[in-house]
């Protein structure tokens, strides 16, 4: 934490020219004006990814972990950040996140959905009630079929007929649980032909073993530093830490090992997030969902195509909603009629703890993912130190607000001082 | 301006709520035992194991609780070996589930283990991740009250995965609709719960001991559970038996789902009373149920006497003030208490349990021996 401590503190003056800077700048040695405008101006893009508001669910989840360690390594529990819990941890986050990097992109949209857990627990029994007899290929199809029906559902109605998503969706959330009902008569769909199990088995079962992280830690941390050498930045005291660190890491991977054996939605889930967050990030397609979802007029009138960036993110979500309803079918390979019910909130929790406005415009899905691993820990902490749900709860519903209090307050103070 | 020291309270303040977690921690197993200390002297007796289905059916007839368990659990207090058990419930939010909980704990503390206790929100999705997580604590033995008994199968895959004997107590694992209650789910050491088919035998019997003239077809309207609960067929087929058995000649003439809630009860039965004005008597399937189907007898103002299954201590109250003819009193304390009696056996070899039937007895209670039920447990 006492790294970021003079970032916040130098926020305050944006313009500042080194002489109210920090430690850091002492170091740097301007050579043209262009350049040092260049530097302040990376100096400043640091402190704001540094910033409470950007990065304060890291700050939590990091705190987070270091609590949950040193409690478990005061008492008898086995240890918090041990491979094979960390392992659960990523596992039981998985399903969730993935909702969640769907939701995200929704939110940035300007739209919401309430629907998600009960569409997804149809994806799921539809899978399970087709796979004893048509097997793994046409229950996928199915499952992904019904997910986006009835994303397109929510978003035509949402789009065609001018109802508000909040309204749309929370129909929708009686009326698809309704259909699982329907479609199971209350009762739980087992999946029990043998195909079908070896096909889950495949598709969802058993584990791939990562490198060694700390070798990981150590190598990314090393291109890095080369990287910032080789490109003839100044050198400044973060290439030196960093590449310090690096070698540190790389001593530590010889001694150590640090590698886990995670389950394959952890891979799912790290590869939707990265897909998800490379095309907001890099693409036309990004920039133009960002503008429709920060002022709709003004991204009408310059030309984007708004109808399709206000209905796709539906179909979106609805089509990651079949495809975590067939994970869930192949992790349990039974579905209750009562699966994902109030699983909206955990995951509209998720992307709200990683700071995605409510009301459309901003969001990183990196941060949702983060949103995401925080509320599990907190989930599979409690269980580890043995403490009742009902403090969980309270807690978990806690930090949503903190976590809004934070962005909103840090967004006003922004604000004040553009004036 | 003031970012930092938001920052600080911010830190403060998760400091703090962790402290405070960590610390109900410690009061949490505190309170725990205090009430076990409190609880031990009333609870023994009224354990009754039967290990075996022909020892269940042999024991439906006899009305004393049986003896032998009793001095078990007396005997050896703690072992030498330190056993951790985890125990996956399902929620929090229902009283006969919370006892279930709260009669395991005090076993765990009169035998020397120490119990993890996980609560899943009654979502099924959570209590895979929470047995993942009892797994993880290298726990000896895992006691599940499945929430839903087609999802627990995997429950019983991953714990034999992971060579970790199971246990189901109060819900059945493997759906109800292909699986017998009695028949256990295989791969795991036993089922701990009520014998539902035992309990309506039980209620059968409390109309066939009363005063009611029970000689020329007697009109009776059963008030039902959801359905689709595995507990109504069996409930049903218990109370009818038990009638059958006894010689009572009765005749089922409404049957209505009042799924298990008290306005559910009330208005089902303002509907079997308006459409069935005869009706002699209500057989209703759950205490819950039956306060509202108390309400509705005396707002339509006619004499028609209700018998229960619960024992519950809205049940208690009913039949204290005379509202009710008798219920079936369940104890889910000493259900708790018993399935870790018997993991704790099976775990420490005294007794080796394969996929058995484990129940305990349910006595019928009524005005005369309301004290048999008293505490209620849930």
């Amino acid at each position: 934490m006492s790294t970021t401590e003079p970032d916040s503190e130098a926020t305050v003056a944006p313009t500042s020219d080194g002489a109210t800077g920090t430690d850091r700048d002492v170091t740097i040695n301007p050579v043209t004006e262009d350049s040092a405008l260049e530097s302040a101006v990376r100096r400043q893009r640091w402190r704001d990814a540094f910033a409470l508001r950007n990065a304060g669910v890291i700050y939590a989840l990091v705190l987070l972990l270091i609590a949950f360690s040193v409690i478990t390594l005061q008492t008898d529990r086995p240890f918090y950040l041990s491979q094979r819990n960390v392992a659960n941890l990523l596992d039981q986050a998985s399903l969730f996140t993935i909702l969640a990097a769907g939701m995200t992109v929704l939110l940035i949209s300007g739209s919401f959905d309430l629907s998600v857990g009960s569409l997804t627990a149809l994806c799921a029994v539809s899978a399970a009630e087709v796979i004893d007899e048509r097997g793994f290929m046409v229950a996928l199809v199915v499952a992904l079929a019904v997910g986006i029906a009835g994303g397109l559902v929510n978003g035509l109605i949402h789009w065609k007929i001018g109802i508000n998503p909040f309204i749309v969706t929370l129909g929708t959330l009686t009326a698809f649980r309704g259909v699982v009902l329907l479609v199971t008569d209350g009762r739980t769909s087992n999946v029990t032909s043998d195909s079908a199990m070896a096909a889950f088995e495949r598709f969802e079962g058993g584990f791939l073993t990562t490198p060694n992280l700390w070798l990981v830690g150590a190598i990314s941390l090393g291109i890095w530093a080369i990287w910032r050498v080789v490109r003839r930045r100044p050198a400044t005291w973060v290439t030196a830490v960093v590449g310090l660190a690096a070698i540190v890491l790389l001593a530590v991977s010889f001694a150590a090992d640090y590698s886990l054996r995670l389950s394959k939605p952890v891979y799912y889930m790290l590869a939707v997030v990265v897909l998800t967050w490379l095309v907001l990030r890099y693409t036309v397609v990004g920039r133009r969902l960002y503008a429709t979802g920060g002022n709709l007029d003004a991204a009408r009138l310059a030309g984007i195509a708004v109808a399709r960036y206000k209905v796709v993110p539906f179909v979106l979500l609805g089509l990651l909603a079949g495809f975590v309803g067939m994970l869930f079918t192949a992790k349990l390979a039974a579905v209750a009629p009562n699966s994902f019910e109030g699983a909206e909130l955990t995951v509209l929790a998720a992307a709200i703890i990683g700071g995605v406005a409510l009301f459309g415009g901003a969001g990183d899905v990196r941060k949702t993912l983060v949103g995401g691993l925080l509320l599990f820990a907190i989930a599979n902490g409690f269980n580890i130190l043995n403490i009742g749900a009902n403090f969980q709860l309270l807690f978990e519903g806690m930090l949503v607000v903190i976590a809004a209090a934070v962005y909103v307050v840090a967004e006003r103070r922004k604000a004040e001082r553009g004036t | 301006m003031n970012i930092w020291r938001l920052r600080g309270t911010l830190l403060v303040l998760l400091a703090g709520l962790l402290l405070l977690s960590a610390c109900a921690d410690g009061t949490d197993s505190d309170t725990a035992g205090e009430e076990a200390d409190v609880a031990t002297d009333d609870a023994e007796p009224e354990v009754a194991a039967e290990a075996t289905a022909e020892e269940t059916a042999a024991a439906a007839e006899a009305t004393e609780p049986a003896e032998e368990p009793a001095d078990e659990s007396a005997e050896d207090p703690a072992s030498d070996e330190e056993l951790t058990i985890g125990l996956a419930q399902q929620g929090s939010s229902r009283s006969f589930v919370v006892a279930v909980g709260e009669g395991a704990q005090r076993a765990a503390d009169e035998l020397g283990v120490e119990l993890l206790t996980t609560d899943s929100q009654d979502d099924p999705a959570k209590q895979a991740n929470d047995i993942q997580d009892l797994l993880a604590q290298e726990i000896d033995g895992l006691i599940v009250s499945p929430i839903d008994a087609g999802i627990a199968e995997q429950f019983v895959r991953d714990a034999n995965d992971a060579d970790v004997p199971i246990l189901a107590v109060s819900n059945q694992i493997g759906p109800p609709e292909e699986r017998d209650v009695d028949d256990v789910y295989p791969d795991t050491v036993a089922l701990v719960t009520q014998d539902e088919v035992a309990a309506g035998e039980k209620a059968a019997s409390i109309v066939a001991d009363s005063d009611i003239d029970t000689s020329d077809a007697m009109q009776i309207a059963v008030l039902q559970g959801r359905a689709g609960t595995p507990s109504v067929p069996l409930r049903q087929r218990g109370f009818t038996t038990g009638l059958d058995d006894a010689g009572v000649s009765y005749e089922i003439a409404a049957e209505q789902p009042g799924d298990w809630t008290q306005e559910g009860g009330e208005a089902a039965c303002q509907n079997m009373l308006t459409a069935n004005p005869d009706t002699e008597l209500i057989y209703s399937m759950s205490d819950e149920m039956s306060i509202g189907c108390a309400r509705a007898i005396e707002s339509a103002n006619v004499d028609v006497p209700l018998v229960s299954v619960g024992g519950s201590v809205e049940g208690i109250k009913l039949l204290e003030n005379d509202r009710m003819l008798g219920t079936v009193c369940y104890k889910p304390e000493d259900m708790g208490a018993l399935a870790v009696e018997v993991m704790v056996e099976h775990l420490r070899g005294e007794q080796s349990y394969d996929a058995e039937f484990v129940t305990y007895e349910t006595p019928a209670i009524t005005q005369d021996n309301i004290d048999q039920c008293q505490p209620a447990q849930w």
